[in-house]
């Protein structure tokens, strides 16, 4: 090994083995148990240079106060768990490096416009409620056909949604909206994205149900393109982009795309799965 | 199972129509939108008022117009002004950006992930707007102040 690669292995390992430094963290906490209103707590806490937010305030809870609430899962961006606001944006919490944040203070404190149960918890139950409303499935009459045909559609037509297939249902798009921060029945950014993301499937024939379910007082037209969804999403959802899409088809192609027959399917049954090899001495299934 | 008490935590219009730290240019926009769109709203009450004067006669209107012709006044013009010019050109962009237009295309979902309706031509739509607008204020100005008050021509 030579001298350069050497010193770039101990650069890249500079701040792993110990602390680079400590960081206040001011937390939101409210037990609707003990507190009339919510307050923010301090905690020091050493932070290395891979540190994410949400081990931060994994160590606090070990070391410092077992009794402050945080929810996740994944630990890795795909679950959509652990959406807070950190230093005044929406971010997730296990995809935050505390050091990318170039702050000593850091505020933590729960996604606006959903209820807080508790601490960081937010209650998403209007949240998927409304992702229900806009039917996100693929609606045709003939879904359970063929078990074994795949429907056909090409690459351009599935790359005009394939980003929107990215969203993790994290709500840190319906905490940044505007509309929601005053409607509490406005569909949101992430429910609208999704009725975009089935109408243009060329598999789907729903288009008439999903347009109901959008073009109302609360739907679709609440949206006025101030693209804060778009900038908080960590999934490169953009749901700004797909929302104004959705505004184009009801405004000049509602009639065809209500009409739309949805893609045929292959006429090749689809390779069946492989008979599975078991381990020596497995229980045969 | 009913969650025994939770905070409604609903941003409000103030904090919510109106943040403007660390977001997104569109996002002021936005806000200024709804602001302009307040001020030509609340001028055309004015509006109507002022000019209901000549139903009194030309002597009632010649006095409001006198009565109207000092530098505040003519600095609620220029805002009016201003106001009217923004909202009409950025209710255009999205006009446009809700027939498609302006807001890019779908993209293969790849880190860092880049918004494309936050990165496309919309956005030098608006920087365009807002130099129109701000020449507008200039010749506003010219008109409102320059001449009108100052009479330096
Ligand atoms: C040149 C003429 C005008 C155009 C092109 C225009 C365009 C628009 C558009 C497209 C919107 C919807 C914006 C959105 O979706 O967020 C809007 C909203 C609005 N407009 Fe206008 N407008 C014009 C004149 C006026 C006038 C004369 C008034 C006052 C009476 C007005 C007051 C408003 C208000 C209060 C809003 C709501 C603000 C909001 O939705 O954020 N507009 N305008
Ligand atoms: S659209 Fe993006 S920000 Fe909104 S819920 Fe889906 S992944 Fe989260
Ligand atoms: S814990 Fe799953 S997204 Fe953060």
């Amino acid at each position: 090994m030579s001298e350069t690669e050497r010193m770039a292995i101990s650069t890249t390992l500079e701040g792993v083995e110990k602390p680079v430094k400590t960081v206040m963290f001011r937390v939101f906490r409210f037990n609707p148990e003990k507190d009339e209103k919510p307050y923010y707590k301090d905690y020091e806490v050493p932070i290395y240079r891979f540190t994410t937010v949400l081990d931060a305030l994994l160590y606090i809870k070990y070391n410092l106060d077992p009794t402050l609430s945080v929810r996740y899962s994944c630990r890795m961006g795909v679950c959509g768990s652990c959406g807070m606001i950190i230093n005044g944006k929406e971010r997730l919490a296990c995809k935050t490096i505390v050091l990318s944040l170039n702050s000593n203070i850091v505020t933590v404190r729960p996604l606006n416009n959903l209820p807080v149960v508790r601490d960081l918890i937010t209650d998403f139950t209007p949240f998927f409620d409304k992702h229900k409303q806009v039917k996100p499935y693929i609606i045709r009459d003939d879904v359970e056909a063929h078990y074994d045909r795949e429907f056909i559609q090409s690459m351009d037509e599935l790359m005009e949604f394939m980003m929107i297939t990215n969203c993790i249902k994290c709500g840190l798009c319906y905490s940044a909206c505007p509309t929601t921060a005053t409607d509490e029945l406005f569909l949101g950014p992430q429910a609208l994205a999704q009725a975009y993301r089935y109408t243009i499937d060329t598999r789907d024939s729903g288009a008439k149900e999903r347009f109901e379910a959008v073009d109302t007082n609360h739907g679709v037209w609440r949206c006025h393109f101030a693209g804060a969804c778009s900038a908080v999403c960590p999934k490169g959802v953009d749901p700004a982009f797909a929302i104004q899409q959705l505004k184009k088809l009801l405004l000049y192609r509602r009639k065809k795309m209500e009409k739309r027959a949805p893609a045929h399917e292959s006429n090749k049954p689809r390779e069946l799965l492989k008979k599975v090899e078991y381990p020596e001495g497995w229980p045969e299934q | 199972m009913p969650a025994s008490k939770t905070i409604r935590n609903m941003r409000g219009w103030l904090a919510g129509w109106f943040r403007v730290v660390q977001v997104n240019f569109e996002r002021w926009l936005y806000a200024l939108h709804r602001l302009a769109g307040v001020i030509v709203g609340l001028y055309l009450i004015a509006h109507i008022v002022e000019t209901s004067e000549t139903l009194v006669g030309p002597e009632a209107w010649d006095s409001t117009m006198a009565f109207l012709k000092n530098p505040a006044a003519h600095t609620g013009l220029l805002i009016i002004a201003a106001a009217a010019v923004y909202h009409g050109l950025n209710g255009v962009r999205l006009y446009l950006a809700a027939s498609g237009v302006g807001i890019g295309r779908p993209v293969r979902p790849e880190w860092p992930y880049t918004p494309v309706s936050l990165t496309s031509s919309q956005r030098n739509l608006a920087w365009i707007f807002i130099a129109v607008t701000v020449v507008l204020i200039i010749y506003a100005f010219y008109q409102l102040f320059m001449i009108s008050l100052w009479g330096w021509m």
